[in-house]
């Protein structure tokens, strides 16, 4: 299985819950990638530390961005949702890993394989790399952080 | 006998009515009012970047004159129909659809579908609000935009939450900084 990551989703997963070398070991079973402009997005406001795990754990690609989706995106070709969009459009093992819901609703609109940042917790807890004291902890952080996260979709975590 | 060719619904205005009121929105209606179908219709020649219907800026923003006749038209020609503020299909006019689907192209319509589906579930504050940013010239005569403007970091808050505009331009709208904005999002 393939993932392509949004800048926010990596923020979530490396920066506030903290799960840069659990990510680095589930990316030995699946492949983790992030196109260029969403690492530089991540390295532009994140520790060294975070930067380099980061670096490891992303397989960084430049995809064909398609000029025929930017209308969708209301004509920004900076936005990182185009870019993972674009790759996943001509990548259709790739599941796309976006939070935020303007690209979730256009990955449901253009028939996407999509999850989000809690969807590859629970593939990691799937696998065993992640305990259920890790899920006490991690959803601990995300409510301690500012990123917005609906009691629903952490309820999922305990499943 | 061609609905299409009788009533000249070939035409760009025309076409654009009669299948944005074909097509479901995010809760599966079709019912459309005035102020939902003038902004799907701009927002799908947005889409598109085309200008083949005349829209002008007025009081509530961009809206057409070309639009609000041809609607008026397609009502006498009974392929239209008006209950209390909404207007549907008529039995003739959902006739009419599959003739011009056949004759339009797809990508054409799957931005008209795009463009129902991001507005019609809008109250008439957010569409207006989405629809001045996203095409400023359209604020020139608008008599709304100052009342809208008092309220923007709540309307950016929900079109945010809504995923009809992305967090950069969220913050951008809402005028807060990406702290604040955040902060508000709790």
């Amino acid at each position: 299985m393939k993932y392509i990551f949004d800048t926010s989703s990596a923020i979530i997963l490396i920066e506030i819950c903290k799960l840069a070398p659990k990510l680095l070991e589930f990316s030995s079973s699946v492949e983790l990638i992030a196109p260029a402009k969403v690492r530089d997005e991540f390295l532009e406001g994140t520790s060294v530390e975070d930067a380099l795990s980061f670096q490891k754990i992303f397989k960084i690609v430049s995809p064909n961005l398609k000029e025929d989706l930017l209308p969708y995106f209301h004509f920004d070709s900076n936005c990182g949702e185009f870019w993972v969009v674009s790759y996943s459009c001509e990548n259709s093992d790739c599941c796309c890993v976006i939070d935020e819901a303007f690209g979730r609703e256009r990955c449901n609109f253009l028939d996407l394989k999509l999850t989000g940042s809690i969807g590859i917790i629970k593939e990691m807890k799937k696998i065993g790399l992640i305990n259920r004291e890790d899920i006490r902890t991690i959803k601990s952080r995300i409510k301690q952080s500012d990123f917005y996260c609906t009691e629903e979709l952490l309820k999922e975590l305990d499943s | 006998m061609s609905l299409v060719k009788d009533f000249g619904l070939d035409s760009p205005v025309r076409k654009a009515i009669l299948l944005a009121l074909s097509i479901e929105d995010k809760d599966k209606k079709k019912l459309m009012d005035i102020l939902h179908l003038q902004k799907v219709i701009r927002y799908f020649e947005y889409l598109l970047q085309k200008s083949d219907i005349d829209f002008s800026n007025f009081n509530l923003g961009g809206v057409s004159y070309e639009v609000t006749e041809n609607l008026e038209t397609l009502i006498e020609c009974d392929l239209v129909e008006k209950t209390n503020h909404y207007f549907k299909l008529t039995k003739d006019g959902t006739g009419a659809i599959r003739e011009l689907e056949k004759n339009t192209d797809m990508t054409e319509l799957k931005k008209l579908l795009f463009a129902k589906q991001q507005l019609n579930d809008l109250d008439s504050d957010e569409l207006m609000f989405f629809m001045y940013k996203l095409i400023p010239k359209t604020i020139e005569n608008s008599t709304q935009f100052e009342r809208l403007d008092k309220k923007k970091e709540e309307l950016s808050k929900s079109l945010f939450l809504k995923g009809r505009i992305n967090f950069e331009t969220a913050v951008r709208w809402s005028g807060l900084t990406e702290e604040d904005f955040k902060k508000h999002l709790k």
